[in-house]
């Protein structure tokens, strides 16, 4: 389905999954310490850069994207600008209190939230999901039980999906035969993830089954993809920090914000 | 015959399962959360609880250690899933929340499925992530009326939704005879 | 002796009696056989103890005073959608061999060898969920085969699949069973019968009724195959023979110009399709071909283009039907939204009834279904014989003008087979209109009024031309 919209493959595909989870960490880490709101302001430009390089993925579905990144992160921030703390006020309605100090944290905020979603995106595009799990089992020590349960339930979520579009089709159909008491408000919805659920998990379970009839246990195995870490990894890594150091220095050079404390 | 304590395949299987019809059902319901969320009143806190409805729902189901981790856990990887975004601080989030219900069914030791439990664990789950928000959020910057509010509406969702509404679910699910396939199962020896 | 058992039982959680009595079986190394039985018999229960899924995967209390198993058994699963747990075809069938730690090295050639064996001409990267409903059922059977066991149990491996597909099935695993022990519970047996060795009829009691060669079963045996319910190869000649009826002169449905889409693929485009009161039809067309996705169209229940009239007044929108159009989908489960299976046939005739009126109804209903043993259990709790029968029951109150039934008597037995068809033939003489979609050669060429085949992207009247 991401291939779909790719169109080249880059170095970053070939960065152990384990390495982007942790360096992705690292950045939410980074990110909740940095209070400078002119570093993060080039760092989600750096972001947006990287994720433009190293993705892949055609131009278009990036500007939707990063359209649809900052609307919410604009939306996630607006308890801060409208309730936040401050003395010299902008705009004053009603309960709404909007101050510069709280527009900056706003602000602030909303570039954290998008920091971290780029390099999400980034991470989705040059990941195969089958990968994460089999690098974690060969390089993160992870039980096979708990990784391939998760790989087995990932294929079942198209198929839930589907069910739900049937289950949604076939109350339609009922609901002009019988009372509205039994379909709407909390009993449609109710029934409706209890069928849901039920269904699910019964199909869970003779998965389970099925997987052990085929000889899986939780014992020694060998692995069809194999995963490793290589200098590649070590190169992502000095990047990432290079980015937030280099944006730091940029932040010094050019700063669109008068404050360097968001706080 | 071999009797398996801790967690099996089926255990493991069901508990992401779970987790991730409620990620599918709240990828589908999730605009509500974001349209409440312009008014920055924390009305979208409100549905807080549905982000760890998933570990109460496997815990009461299965009863062992580990469930209601492995459940959050997924029900954060589910949007990666789901939706193909991949948010760290979700995950972050999941695990912490998913520690705290742990803590709760460990006091229980895994035994109750009572209704107080499941509470008490939406709760707990609800307050576990504050201090994270507050740093993150800058929440101690935040007008102190707001910040009750936000307070309020997480616990009041944590102990309705997390709580609630999971115990409500279980007990709907018990009626679909389904539950007698997995988890913990009392001994019967007699009878051959 | 590749298999013996003796004196089995065996209990479920919270199951207040315990399955089997006196359970006695033995299997010769290679012989082939079929399991029979009423649904709820325990023939599942049966083949998981063989096969050491009982008690090593799933924990249930058992004991034998003799149980000797094979080494290794391997199963093909009835729902081809829950035994695969990796996206592709080449990552499945690696799971198999990294479950047996082969040689990464090995793999690749394996798995176009094992494809090759089963007869799947696919791209090993391709991903399951695009395969038809036999090509995965094959795919299952290449996984067995992996195993490298010496017995193989199939538990309904047909059940899912068109006629055709299901011969072809059929004959790949008779391709390949030489030289192994194959245990197989089937309740479409017309194309295995006379293959087994020998055939086993459980009864209802989790007892084994009789065991012996199918020619022998059929000749001497076969009103107990009857009592019981079991389909086998003869069994439509006690079908019930009904009347043809006439169809009455006023059209009900008429569609015009109907292009079927399913996301962006066309699938059917039909220039007039007229139904009329009374008719009995029958839909039929391979897995895939759009039969379920047609009536859906029709319903509205997805979009369409062109013109569809309901008794002269166009339709636009699912609610302007009104209730008189009523299916009943292939998956029952879905439908249900009680937690009783009284009060699932119930609702559906209150509003028309009253209260006292639809509770009768709702009775009658439930015991002309066989479901009065059920009626207080939970709609998801019943066997799956028994939620088609009850998704039958919410459409048959006598509300719907026209009832759309998708393939209803699959995974019935013979006895509620029958009586199925008796009542839709009660109901479309009283002047309801059936249109139901089947794979079942038998009930196409004796019960409808008029055929409809769904043959290259079209809708064509009479049956197919392969019969
Ligand atoms: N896990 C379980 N827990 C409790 N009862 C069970 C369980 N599995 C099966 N049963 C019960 O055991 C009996 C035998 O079930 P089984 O599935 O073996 O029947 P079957 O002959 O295969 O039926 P069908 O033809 O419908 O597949 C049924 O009454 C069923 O309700
Ligand atoms: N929700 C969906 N979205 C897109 N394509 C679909 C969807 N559901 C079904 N299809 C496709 O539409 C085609 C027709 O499906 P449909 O279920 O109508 O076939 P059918 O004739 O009823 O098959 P069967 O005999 O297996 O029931 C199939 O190729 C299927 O892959
Ligand atoms: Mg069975
Ligand atoms: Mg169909």
């Amino acid at each position: 389905m991401i291939e779909a919209i790719r169109h080249y493959s880059t170095p970053a595909d070939r960065v152990n999954p384990i390495t982007k989870i942790l360096v992705a960490v690292g950045l939410f880490l980074a990110v909740v310490l940095i209070h400078d709101p002119n570093h993060l302001f080039h760092l989600s430009l750096l972001m947006l850069v990287l994720l433009i390089v190293l993705s892949g993925v055609k131009i278009r579905y990036l500007v939707l994207l990063t359209a649809t990144i900052l609307f919410f992160g604009l939306i996630s921030s607006l308890y801060m600008i409208f309730y936040g703390e401050g003395t010299s006020t902008l705009l004053r309605f009603g309960i709404v209190h909007i101050t510069e100090e709280s527009t900056v944290r706003g602000v602030h905020i909303m570039m954290r939230g998008v920091v971290l979603s780029f390099f999400g995106a980034l991470v989705v595009f040059t990941t195969k999901l089958t990968d994460v799990f089999y690098s974690m089992m060969q390089q993160g020590g992870l039980r096979p039980k708990f990784a391939y349960a998760f790989m087995a339930a990932i294929r079942m979520v198209p198929i839930i999906a589907n069910e739900y579009m049937t289950l949604r089709r076939a109350r339609k159909v009922r609901r002009p035969l019988i009372h509205r008491k039994y379909i709407s408000g909390y009993k449609g919805f109710s029934t409706t993830i209890i069928t849901l659920l039920s269904q699910s998990i019964r199909r869970a379970y003779r998965l389970g089954i099925a997987m052990e009839s085929k000889g899986f246990d939780d014992g020694p195995r060998t692995y069809y993809h194999r995963t490793s870490f290589s200098i590649i990894d070590l190169l992502f890594i000095m990047l990432v920090i290079l980015t937030v150091i280099f944006s730091y220095q940029l932040g010094q050079w050019y700063s669109p914000f008068a404050t360097t404390d968001a706080r | 015959m071999v009797r398996k304590n801790g967690l099996t395949l089926t255990d493991v299987l069901v508990t992401v399962v779970i987790a991730l019809v409620f990620a599918f059902i709240y990828s589908i319901w999730g605009g509500v959360y974001t349209a409440l969320e312009p008014l920055g009143l924390h009305l979208n806190q409100l549905l807080y609880g549905m982000w760890f409805i998933a570990a109460v729902v496997a815990y009461l189901i299965i009863r062992k250690p580990g469930v209601a981790l492995i459940a959050e856990f997924a029900a954060a990887s589910g949007e990666t899933i789901v939706m193909l975004q991949f948010d760290v601080m979700l995950i972050v989030y999941g695990l912490i929340q998913g520690l705290a219900c742990e803590i709760v069914f460990a006091v229980v030791k895994y035994k109750s499925t009572s209704l107080m439990v499941a509470v008490a664990a939406g709760v707990a789950a609800a307050l576990s992530t504050l201090p994270l928000d507050w740093y993150y959020g800058y929440l101690g910057q935040l007008a102190t009326w707001n910040l009750l509010l936000m307070f309020g509406f997480r616990v009041l969702s944590g102990a309705l939704i997390a709580g609630g509404l999971a115990h409500l679910l279980y007990q709907g699910l018990k009626g679909t005879g389904v539950l007698k396939l997995v988890g913990q199962k009392a001994t019967a020896d007699e009878g051959l | 002796m590749a298999i013996a058992v003796k004196n089995l039982r065996l209990k479920f959680p919270e199951a207040q009696a315990r399955l089997f009595t006196d359970l006695e079986l033995t299997i010769e190394d290679k012989e082939k056989v079929l399991i029979v039985g009423p649904s709820g018999s325990g023939k599942s229960t049966l083949l998981n103890v063989l096969g050491g899924l009982i008690p090593n995967v799933i924990d249930v209390l058992m004991k034998a005073d003799q149980l000797e198993l094979p080494n290794s058994g391997a199963y093909v699963f009835q729902d081809p959608d829950s035994q695969f747990t990796m996206p592709t075809v080449a990552e499945e069938l690696a799971f198999i061999m990294e479950n047996r730690q082969v040689e990464r090295e090995d793999m690749d050639q394996r798995i176009v060898q094992i494809l090759g064996t089963v007869g799947l001409d696919i791209d090993p990267a391709a991903a399951i969920h695009t395969l038809s409903g036999g090509m995965k059922q094959k795919l299952a059977i290449a996984s067995a085969l992996l195993q490298q066991a010496d017995t193989l149990f199939l538990d309904e491996p047909t059940s899912m699949l068109d006629e055709g597909s299901a011969e072809h099935l059929w004959e790949t695993i008779q391709q390949m069973w030489d030289g192994r022990t194959v245990v197989i519970i089937e309740h479409r047996v017309e194309n295995i019968w006379d293959k087994v060795d020998r055939v086993i009829l459980m009864d209802d009691q989790g007892r084994i009724d009789r065991i012996g060669p199918p020619d022998e079963m059929l000749e001497n045996h076969r009103d107990a195959l009857d009592a019981f319910g079991v389909w086998h190869p003869e069994s439509w000649h006690n079908a019930p023979r009904l009347p043809e009826i006439k169809a009455q002169s006023d059209v009900l449905l008429e569609a015009r110009d109907l292009v079927v889409r399913r996301g962006k693929r066309q699938l059917l485009t039909i220039d007039a399709l007229d139904i009329w009161k009374g008719e009995w039809i029958t839909l039929e067309g391979d897995n895939g071909t759009g039969k379920t996705s047609l009536l859906l169209a029709l319903m509205k229940l997805i979009p369409s283009d062109g013109d569809i009239q309901f008794k002269n007044k166009k339709v636009k929108k699912q609610k302007h039907y009104n209730g008189a159009l009523y299916p009943v989908f292939q998956n029952p489960e879905l439908q249900f939204i009680t937690n009783t299976v009284f009060d699932e046939v119930f609702i559906n005739l209150e509003l028309h009834f009253g209260r006292e009126g639809a509770k009768q109804k709702a009775d009658a209903l439930i015991e002309r279904l066989g479901l009065g043993k059920v009626r207080h259990l939970h709609p998801l709790e019943i066997s799956t014989g028994q939620k088609r029968r009850l998704s039958v029951a919410t459409a048959a109150g006598g509300i719907p003008e026209i009832i759309i039934l998708d393939e209803p008597t699959f995974g019935l037995d013979q006895r509620h087979a029958f009586r199925l068809l008796q009542m839709l033939h009660d109901m479309v003489k009283s002047g309801t209109t059936i249109i139901m979609i089947t794979h079942d050669e038998e009930i196409k060429i004796r019960y409808p009024s008029r055929r409809l085949r769904i043959e290259d992207g079209t809708l064509m009247e009479g049956g197919g031309s392969d019969d």
